[in-house]
């Protein structure tokens, strides 16, 4: 057998082989998702594997719900909570879901759930709604300004606190080489030292009057 | 001279309207969720009793199958659509609306194992029961 149809054999087993449980799998996008009040989000859930039956989108956090479920050719159900604000776009196997005009408590993780012959759960999708801004703020904006300003202000601040330290320093300094000079001036004082010794007895004494 | 006259069976308004009314159907919605709810997870019973295994959902079923995965192995017991009842070795299925039961009149250790549920009315859910079969102490 030639080397060729030797590195060739394994693939062409796996290739035959009918698709196994462990092919299972759910692909899910995105991971998260920043969406202003009023926005929408869309969320594709990918299976790979057969057979399949329909697609759930539930929401695992902060509490257990269905939102969605998807089975082609077949009657859609959407959670009364997301009623006339969820479209479907693509087959059972690639399905993008769309949630229009969000709402603050919409925030939540998403989860797709394929059921084929046992459930399989996709990695979740975060969604954050956030309030929507007054007119003429846009929160990129207002967060652009504050990092800019992170940006320039701390370099500029280090350096003056450097600058103001030097100065204190040699400030300092000064006056302590002052004290210092001070000191050694006091040190150079005449010292007057008297002779007490019997050495100058030979000088003459002015007699006593009152003798 | 040659004439054509093009006769349609059906007048092409009636085709839209059903092309229309098909389009719609399959982008329906609806909101009522099956929400299964089934016996226990586990059930266990002394051989020679009977065991009863049910599962119930909010809306009528469509169909229903059941596996049995023991000993290695994993089959198909039923997969049937309601209403009716349905006996197989010593199984009895009755599907009946949104209430689906299956009994062991006289549960063995061949009863004993996994059953996979499969339920089937607005959507497609799946559920775990196991059956215990224990011998009585004499």
């Amino acid at each position: 057998m030639s080397q060729q149809a030797l590195l060739g054999l394994p693939l062409a087993l796996v290739g035959g082989l009918p698709e196994s449980l462990s092919t299972q799998v759910v692909q899910q996008s995105p991971l998260y998702a920043i969406i202003p009040e009023g926005g929408s989000i869309n969320i594709t859930c990918t299976t790979r594997g057969a057979p399949l039956y329909g697609i759930f989108l539930k929401q695992s956090w902060p509490r257990v719900a269905n939102v969605i479920y998807y089975s082609d050719g077949k009657e859609s159900t959407v959670d009364k909570r997301f009623s006339g604000r969820i479209d479907f776009l693509g087959s059972q196997n690639n399905l993008t879901i769309t949630m229009h005009l969000l709402q603050l408590n919409d925030s939540a993780i998403y989860s797709c759930h394929a059921i084929m012959e046992k459930e399989v759960q996709g990695s979740g999708t975060m969604v954050a709604v956030t309030e929507k801004l007054s007119q003429g703020e846009s929160r990129p904006q207002k967060l652009q300004v504050t990092l800019v300003a992170l940006l320039t202000g701390l370099p500029v601040g280090f350096f003056l606190t450097g600058l103001i330290l030097g100065v204190l320093c040699t400030l300092k300094k000064t006056q302590i080489k002052k004290l210092c000079t001070s000191r050694d001036k006091n040190s150079r004082c005449v010292v007057v030292y008297e002779d007490m010794s019997y050495s100058n007895r030979n000088t003459p004494c002015a007699p006593n009057q009152y003798h | 001279m040659l004439t054509c006259s093009l006769a349609s069976s059906v007048p092409a308004p009636r085709i839209l309207s059903t092309l229309l009314l098909l389009a719609a159907s399959l982008n329906a919605q609806n909101e009522i969720w099956d929400s299964p709810s089934c016996t226990e997870d586990v059930v266990s019973v002394l051989r020679g009793s009977p065991a009863v295994m049910a599962c119930n959902i909010s809306n009528a079923f469509t169909d229903v199958s059941i596996r049995l995965i023991a000993g290695g192995q994993d089959r198909t017991i039923f997969k049937e659509m309601p209403p009716g009842l349905f006996s197989r070795g010593g199984w009895q299925l009755q599907i009946q609306g949104g209430q689906a039961q299956l009994v062991i009149q006289d549960a063995q250790d061949a009863h004993a194992g996994l059953y996979f549920w499969q339920l089937h009315g607005r959507q497609r859910e799946n559920k775990n029961i196991t059956l215990n079969v224990s011998h009585r102490a004499q």
